[in-house]
C-alpha cells in the first residue's frame, strides 16, 4: 500500500483526519438512529470553538468496539496520505494516555498540520462510561 | 567551569547545561495534542519528527501556562533518546558557571540541580535527565 485514503475534518489551528476506510456514512443527525454520538469538537476542545458547518454525523466503524457516530460540525474533505508522512507522537506525550485518540501527525510542508485520529478511542472515554 | 544555556519565563531564569541544548528555534505554532498533560501539552515538528513541548508552568506554579504565540524562541534539548521543545520568553547567550553538585536543599525540586546567580539574576538550573525521569513516569 503507497497511500491511505482520509476523511479531513477542518479545525482551527490543525486539522484532524481519520481513515476513510474507518466511516461507514456521513449522515444528517436526523438520521441517526444508534447510541448518542460523540460530539468531536467537545473531545477536541478549544480548536472547535465555534461550528463552521451544518452539524452532521460520521458513523465509524471500529473492529473492537462496534459503531459509533461522532458529530463534527466542520467543513470535510478527502485526503491520501503515505503511510511514511505520518510520524508517531514522541513517547513523553503518549505516557499517561491510557488510550490515544491520535495515532500520528503530519507535517505537511506550507499547509496545517494534520492529526491522524484513532476513533476507537472514543468508546472508551472517561464521559462515556 | 560549566556552560549553561540562560533562558526566561515569564519573569523567572532556569538555565540548562550547554550540552543538552541541540538548537534554539524561532517558536510559532506548536500542535495541541488532545488529552496531553499540562506539562507536555503538544508537539512540534523538528527535524522531519514531532518532538514534544514541555511547558514549565506546571511544575512551577508561579509561571503563566503556555498559549499559543506567547513565547517566541524554544530551545530543543536532548537527553538520552528524548527531545524536547522549552518555549521561553527571552534565551541569552552561553555563560560559564563554576562546577558545582546537585543541591541538597530540600526547597529545591528534584529537576533542579542548583540555584544559579548569574548577572543578578537567580537562575535555577535544570537537571535534564531528572526532569525527564519525572515526566516519564506515569
Amino acid at each position: 500500500v503507497t497511500t491511505a485514503h482520509f476523511l479531513v475534518i477542518r479545525g482551527g489551528r490543525a486539522d484532524y483526519a481519520i481513515a476513510s476506510e474507518q466511516v461507514r456514512e456521513i449522515l444528517s443527525p436526523a438520521g441517526w438512529k444508534g447510541p448518542p454520538p460523540v460530539d468531536l469538537g467537545a473531545v477536541l476542545g478549544a480548536d472547535f470553538a465555534k461550528p463552521r458547518a451544518a452539524a452532521k454525523l460520521l458513523w465509524i466503524r471500529t473492529a473492537e468496539d462496534g459503531d459509533l457516530a461522532l458529530q463534527v460540525s466542520s467543513e470535510i474533505a478527502f485526503c491520501q496520505l503515505a503511510p511514511a508522512e505520518v510520524r508517531p507522537l514522541p513517547d513523553l506525550v503518549l505516557r499517561g494516555l491510557s488510550r490515544p485518540l491520535v495515532r500520528g501527525i503530519v507535517f505537511p510542508q506550507g499547509e496545517r498540520p494534520l492529526l491522524v485520529l484513532d476513533p476507537a478511542a472514543l468508546h472508551n472515554r472517561p464521559d462515556q462510561r | 567551569m560549566n556552560r549553561v544555556v540562560p533562558f526566561r519565563i515569564d519573569s523567572t531564569w532556569f538555565a540548562l547545561p550547554a550540552l543538552d541544548v541541540e538548537q534554539i528555534l524561532e517558536f510559532r505554532d506548536w500542535v495541541a495534542i488532545p488529552g496531553a498533560r499540562a506539562e507536555l501539552p503538544g508537539v512540534i515538528p523538528w527535524k522531519g519528527e514531532a518532538i514534544a513541548v514541555l511547558d514549565l508552568a506546571p511544575l512551577h506554579p508561579t509561571l503563566s501556562r503556555l498559549i499559543q504565540h506567547e513565547r517566541p524562541r524554544a530551545l530543543v534539548a536532548r537527553a538520552g533518546h528524548h527531545a524536547i521543545a522549552i518555549p521561553a520568553h527571552a534565551i541569552r547567550e552561553v555563560r560559564e558557571v563554576p562546577e558545582g553538585s546537585h543541591s541538597t536543599e530540600p526547597s529545591l525540586p528534584p529537576h533542579v540541580q542548583r540555584q544559579l546567580s548569574l548577572g543578578g539574576d537567580q537562575v535555577a538550573l535544570l537537571d535534564l535527565p531528572a526532569l525527564l525521569r519525572r515526566l516519564e513516569a506515569p
